[in-house]
């Protein structure tokens, strides 16, 4: 073959691989946050909130290793698998390490988290994993994604559409708090700001109702998040009583 | 004695006086955390691993075994993943069980006459070779010192 043909075969080559390389990250880049109605998962983990935890973002999640103690990565986080009125994590599905990585049949449900850290989520062992089914099923997986629904307060007013969601993570996980694109509404509007939620949450497949006091409550960087979920949950307690 | 002091001696048979391998890196071993083997490079024979027990001296200018026989191939899968999982030890990452890293591996210290790990040296601190749970190929695990065991809260 003469020099340009092997030249033409080249960048035949190199633009398969950028489009693999696209695709691949675009996958990668995918996961959802599942709420589900109370009952449909397994029993719910028990709830220590005495603990501060720490504070992540549950798209920070997706990726991130699930690692044995003996030191063998198992799978990445997929998907947060949370119960939509209680705002308990109930667990992860799971994809398998690599390029192309799959959806795995095999899901973490929050009981089998022997550590949740800043750079892993390990478990006891791979037997740990349950079916995916047994933690959420494929209807509620594809209906339950909470990601780019409206935030709307008790007072009818829009607050934003769902970015992502703040998890507290300590002996159990739990959803603290929303990352909101600011409607008009908001003096922030247009940006990303963090709403705090109530212990309870009111929550629907496509929609979302905070207490308008919410608003009040509202920051934007995550570090002085905790301090508002406190605050506005204090605030909520204390009316009722 | 230190793995990098180790890594790259001859291995030497005390029957011939002849050199039979050089040391290529070990296996690591946990609960007790120990030395299970060393690897062996430029072995006459198709043996790569040595055992701990089958070694005559881990000295300090060289390691003498009674014969090259000893240095054998894995037994089983077992072994094998074990060996395995400890090629290219040095620059793995070191996590804690609550998910935590402790740094990437850059140094083992061990008992030269007994194969117990006394320091796992990671680029961060020093973690005791007590607290070693597992050995795999993504991470070496090590047990959270007890007054930071708070499951999901950093150190």
């Amino acid at each position: 073959m003469v020099w340009w043909g092997w030249l033409i075969v080249g960048m035949v080559i190199a633009a398969i691989l950028f489009v693999l390389t696209a695709i691949a990250q675009k996958r990668r880049r995918k996961g959802l946050v599942v709420g589900q109605d109370s009952g449909s998962g397994p029993p719910p983990a028990e709830a220590d909130l005495s603990l501060p935890g720490i504070l992540v973002r549950a798209s920070e999640l997706t990726g991130w290793p699930v690692v044995s103690l003996a030191g063998e990565k198992v799978a990445e986080i997929k998907d947060v698998v949370f119960d939509r009125a209680s705002g308990q994590v109930n667990g992860f599905t799971l994809r398998s390490p690599g390029l192309f990585s799959r959806r795995r049949r095999d899901a973490l449900a929050w009981q089998a988290v022997h550590g949740l850290g800043r750079d892993a989520v390990m478990i006891a062992a791979p037997q740990a994993l349950i079916p995916a089914g047994k933690l959420v099923g494929r209807r509620e997986l594809k209906r339950g994604n909470v990601l780019r629904n409206q935030v709307l307060t008790d007072l009818g007013v829009d607050v934003g559409s769902v970015v992502d969601v703040v998890l507290q993570v300590g002996r159990g996980a739990h959803v603290v708090g929303y990352e909101v694109h600011a409607s008009p509404a908001l003096p922030a509007r247009g940006q990303k700001v963090y709403i705090p939620l109530p212990t309870t949450l009111m929550v629907s497949g496509e929609r979302l109702i905070v207490p308008a006091a919410a608003t009040e409550f509202i920051v934007n960087d995550l570090t002085g998040f905790g301090a508002a979920v406190e605050a506005f949950r204090s605030r909520l307690t204390g009316q009722q009583g | 004695m230190r793995f990098s002091e180790v890594r790259g001696h001859e291995v030497v048979s005390t029957a011939t006086a002849t050199r039979v391998g050089r040391v290529s890196g070990l296996v690591l071993a946990a609960q007790p955390a120990r030395i299970a083997a060393l690897r062996v490079s430029h072995t006459q024979g198709p043996g790569t691993l040595l055992r701990w027990a089958d070694l005559g001296a881990c000295g300090p200018d060289a390691v003498t075994v009674e014969s090259a026989e000893r240095i054998l191939l894995p037994e089983d899968s077992t072994e094998r993943s074990a060996a395995e999982a400890s090629q290219s030890l040095l620059g793995r990452r070191v996590l804690d069980e609550q998910g935590n890293s402790r740094g990437r591996l850059v140094e083992i210290d061990f008992d030269a006459s007994t194969g117990k790990v006394n320091i796992l040296i990671t680029d961060r601190e020093e973690v005791p070779g007590a607290l070693l749970l597992g050995v795999g190929s993504y991470a070496l695990v090590v047990a959270a010192p007890t007054e930071t065991r708070r499951p999901g809260s950093g150190p």
